[in-house]
């Protein structure tokens, strides 16, 4: 589920996977190891979301900083080439919220319950995406 | 047809009960796919193996130099299924090295993990919550560090979680009984 998870936004990529498994880690180090379904996989969705958000943006400036560039994943999907563009420009919980709606296939309703926000603040951040988004 | 989210499903797949979902899983082949894979069961293990449950911080006393373990005097039994991951346990006591047999450990003595990882990339070593180690793995070898073993009392209780790949993730708990010295 945490790899399925990772991958949707990163591609089937080594990073994908380190992803996942930093998302493990942190679940077993301080996560709701033992909550309930909805709790857990709420935790996992937010954190995996905001983990992959963090490497992507991490890349990125490794990128600009290096004489050349890193090579590219070798499975990149449509996602993970999005999120590439989009990582340095659009705000964290923002990001997070366009991921999970657009590209996770969450409801409002269900991204709002996993980030901890409202479904009217949801809305208002992908509206915003959207606006921004537009030539 | 509209799709239940992947949330949904994966709450269904932990036993989150939900009945509209569930009536949907019935009857599409692709989220019943996606369920199954979710809940799919590690493959079975023999050896010492039992649930991990309660967490413990003191395994590890001191991370200590692994070059005597790197010299595995003889090839050892897997725990695990044929052809899948397996994990071996190696002991240091004093100057002798053996793969663990089952009898009670001591206070003292060294532990290094060698992994078959089968189809999996990546291998993370637990002790209740604490990360031991976390890298990635090509092959079959001996990770690259090895613990040694405090004097609290009880035994240590290790998980072995195996990602990366194709494949679920595989996870295995060890229970070491120890001793007093």
């Amino acid at each position: 589920m945490v790899r399925a998870k990772c991958r949707r936004i990163l591609g089937s990529g080594a990073e994908a996977d380190e992803v996942a498994q930093d998302t493990f880690v942190r679940l077993w180090q301080e996560g709701p190891v033992q909550g309930a379904p909805h709790t857990v996989t709420a935790w996992i969705y937010r954190t995996a979301t905001h983990l992959a958000i963090d490497r992507v943006r991490q890349r990125t400036r490794a990128r600009r900083l290096a004489p050349e560039p890193p090579a590219p994943s070798p499975h990149p999907g449509d996602a993970a080439l999005a999120l590439d563009r989009l990582a340095d420009r659009v705000p964290q919980t923002q990001l997070a919220a366009v991921l999970l709606h657009r590209v996770d296939g969450l409801s409002q309703r269900e991204t709002a319950e996993v980030l901890g926000l409202t479904d009217r603040h949801v809305r208002r951040l992908i509206a915003a995406f959207d606006a921004a988004d537009e030539p | 047809m509209t799709h239940p989210s992947p949330l949904a499903l994966d709450r269904l797949a932990l036993g989150a009960p939900d009945p509209a979902t569930q009536a949907h899983v019935d009857a599409c082949d692709a989220c019943r796919a996606h369920v199954e894979a979710v809940c799919a069961p590690p493959p079975p293990m023999s050896g010492r193996i039992r649930a991990l449950r309660r967490p413990r911080a003191r395994l590890v006393a001191v991370a200590v130099a692994l070059a005597a373990l790197l010299v595995l005097v003889r090839p050892a039994p897997y725990v695990g299924t044929k052809g899948g991951p397996t994990v071996e346990v190696w002991t240091r006591r004093g100057d002798e090295v053996a793969r663990w047999d089952g009898a009670p450990l001591h206070p003292g003595d060294s532990l290094r993990l060698r992994v078959d990882p089968g189809p999996h990339r990546r291998v993370t070593v637990l002790a209740g919550a604490d990360v031991l180690y976390a890298g990635a793995v090509d092959g079959p070898g001996a990770l690259p560090t090895s613990w040694r073993l405090d004097d609290a009392p009880g035994p240590e209780r290790l998980r072995v979680v195996l990602s990366g790949g194709d494949q679920p993730d595989w996870t295995l708990a060890l229970d070491l009984p120890k001793e007093p010295r």
